[in-house]
């Protein structure tokens, strides 16, 4: 099959013409529209800017190519910022995989367990973890342990640090969903959760699993983001749930489940983070971004029917 | 003895000329209408540190929008840079109550090289690495709002914070003869500002019987405001007087009081037309801060003023005395929309132009 094809006909992977050709076009836009887009300073600004939410967005498609949705993944980052600063520097961090793990279990039992919708459970978890979030730290400060800062403050073969990080999630993500059996279950328990359960996938399991592997995400992107600007704040990750959801959908995963790719997450994160570096750097009234914005993602998206699973 | 005399008089003359050098620097830089900010600190800026050959374009970033007030305070900061000559480009960019986002517009700022930054940071903490960055890329910044050192900024013009809860703080506490039970209407959950507030009323309320009886986050939004108004109100709990946060939610809780047919309890506003005119429609007993709008435009001055080489003091704060019941017609305008916000920088043209009911 030619690229061609597999463009058009971008199968369970979700990667078609669109996702990938929103950021290049914007990419070519903005170069133009802009003289110092193309400055490595910015271009390497940029690359910090979408790391937390890539990294948020990734355990988002694991989620949603399981068939569920996890909005409470930006409440996990916020809490995640809290408790590093608020603990001994050498708990924080696993302290905070504690609380992801916790929280991604408490999803995924609550939405496969007790039948719970998961925009509600997920819903609910996220008012109830922002507010725990605010409880830990109800002012923004605090220090993040050294180590952490070290981590995001680094540049290697003249590169930054936080294009490691998306090195390193994005391809645990690849790795897992292309060359693992728990990866290719979720695929088949996205597309047909009854025809997976008789061939004997355990549904439950991964659909738990793949709730705690995005609660991770959040820890990361937490540790990541609070690291990136030496400080927290308990309201750091409200927009990231959404975002993320957002990042996904332009990247060409079906939120109803079973089609979905790295390439196509990483392609509709850059998308979201040049759409705001794009218009910072060109001067857009902040009147007319926020419709810009929307009219922007609605096109994207509207250009990418799908009349079943894996057509 | 003669000679301690003399020394004593050429200090005297020194002092007295060092002071008035101080006052004709200060003031010759006029940033808002006189009486609405006054320096905090003896402490200047060196003259020329920041002097940059023009036009300039000029960055500013702001948490987000989400009300009126914001909305005005762009309006006339974008009035104020488009009618200088020397700004060649005045670019504002809003978070979105985002912290993260609040990094990026900075980071985006330094990068499209502007030659200065008001920064009006959500939490200080989380933007002095990007200030910091921006500093030394040679870019002038200037806060709005008090980073209490955190920041590394020229000049930092504050307003509110404390001192603006404390005020209606001590008046309920006036009004209720030091007991009784009071609700109290947050901001935005996580914001230096609402906590700030929040913290001057609770230092307020210090030492008396006055409980606060339900607390809720309104965003500082009618929307919102009226909803959790509405709850509180049918809920039955008991409240003899109302603090809030300030902006639009003193005027969704009287419209809330009203619907239901609940007299109207001491209540907390700011310098919002909106609420000035239910103030004056109905018999209601309260007090109201200014938060003037015109700071966005006192910002531009004090940066374009210091791009100029001009010396200004290291931070101002506003503290105008807060509106009240003998002072209200001074404000009222019955010719503007509820939208409008004491005290303006806005010449009279635009105000109607803008405003007008």
């Amino acid at each position: 099959m030619s690229w061609l094809n597999i463009l058009r006909f971008p199968g369970r992977s979700g990667l078609g013409i669109v996702p990938i050709g929103v950021p290049i076009v914007m990419f070519i836009f903005i170069s133009f529209a802009s003289p110092n887009f193309l400055n490595v300073q910015n271009l390497s600004n940029v690359n910090a800017q979408i790391a937390a939410l890539l990294i948020v967005a990734l355990g988002q498609m694991i989620v949603a190519i399981c068939g569920g949705i996890d909005l409470s993944v930006g409440s996990v980052l916020s809490l995640t910022s809290a408790i590093i600063v608020s603990v001994d520097p050498a708990l924080a961090v696993p302290l905070a995989l504690l609380a992801g793990l916790v929280v991604g279990v408490v999803n995924g039992v609550g939405v496969t367990i007790f039948a719970v919708h998961p925009l509600v459970m997920t819903l609910a978890t996220l008012t109830f973890l922002q507010g725990l979030a605010l409880l830990i730290l109800p002012v923004p400060g605090g220090d993040v342990p050294d180590y952490l800062e070290a981590m995001v403050d680094f540049s290697f073969l003249g590169l930054p640090a936080a294009f490691f990080w998306c090195l390193v999630f994005a391809t645990a993500a690849a790795v897992v969903l292309r060359s693992t059996r728990f990866g290719l279950r979720i695929f088949a328990v996205g597309a047909n959760e009854d025809n997976a359960a008789r061939n004997g996938v355990n549904v439950v399991l991964h659909r738990i699993s793949s709730y705690v592997l995005c609660s991770f995400g959040g820890v990361m992107a937490g540790l990541f983001l609070s690291a990136r600007v030496a400080s927290a704040d308990a309201t750091m990750g409200a927009h990231y749930g959404l975002e993320s959801v957002t990042a996904i959908a332009l990247g060409g995963v079906l939120l109803a489940g079973g089609i979905g790719s790295v390439p196509g997450v990483i392609a509709g994160t850059i998308a979201l983070g040049l759409m705001t570096n794009g218009m910072n750097l060109i001067g857009v009234s902040p009147f007319v971004r926020a419709a810009a914005t929307g009219l922007l993602l609605l096109t994207a998206i509207s250009l990418q029917p799908r009349k079943a699973i894996g057509a | 003895m003669k000679s301690n005399i003399l020394k004593l008089g050429a200090l005297t003359v020194a002092s007295f000329f060092a002071v008035a050098s101080m006052t004709t620097t200060a003031n010759a830089v006029e940033l808002t209408a006189p009486g609405l900010l006054d320096p905090t600190t003896e402490e200047m800026t060196e003259a020329g540190a920041y002097k940059k050959e023009g036009p300039w374009t000029i960055g500013m970033s702001f948490p987000g929008l989400g009300n009126t007030w914001i909305v005005q305070m762009v309006q006339e900061t974008q009035y104020t840079a488009a009618n200088n000559d020397q700004i060649e480009e005045f670019i504002f960019t809003e978070a979105g109550w985002a912290p993260a986002k609040q990094v990026a517009d900075l980071e985006d700022l330094i990068a499209r090289k502007v030659d200065a930054i008001i920064v009006a940071p959500m939490a200080p903490a989380s933007v002095k690495k990007q200030v910091d960055a921006a500093i030394a890329a040679g870019i002038l910044v200037t806060t709005y709002g008090s980073s209490e050192g955190v920041l590394n900024s020229a000049v930092e013009l504050n307003l509110g914070g404390k001192a603006f809860g404390k005020a209606g703080g001590e008046w309920l506490k006036e009004k209720l003869d030091g007991k009784g039970t009071i609700w109290a209407f947050r901001g935005i959950a996580g914001v230096n500002e609402e906590t700030l507030r929040y913290e001057g009323l609770t230092e307020a309320l210090e030492g008396t019987e006055i409980e606060i009886g339900a607390e809720v986050f309104g965003d500082w939004n009618y929307t919102k405001g009226k909803q959790l108004c509405e709850n509180l109100v049918l809920s039955g709990q008991p409240v003899d007087a109302i603090w809030f946060s300030g902006a639009d939610m003193t005027r969704a809780c009287i419209d809330v009081f009203k619907d239901v047919g609940k007299p109207l309890v001491p209540m907390t506003g700011e310098g919002n037309n909106g609420f000035l005119r239910i103030w004056t429609e109905n018999d209601l007993d309260s007090v109201a801060p200014i938060y003037t709008p015109s700071i966005g435009p006192a910002l531009v001055r004090a940066t374009v003023a210091l791009l100029e080489g001009e010396t200004l003091n290291k931070s101002y704060y506003s503290d105008p005395a807060p509106i009240t019941n003998e002072t209200l017609g001074d404000y009222y305008r019955e010719d503007l929309n509820d939208a409008f916000w004491v005290t303006s920088a806005l010449p009279e043209d635009e105000i109607s132009k803008n405003f007008a009911r």
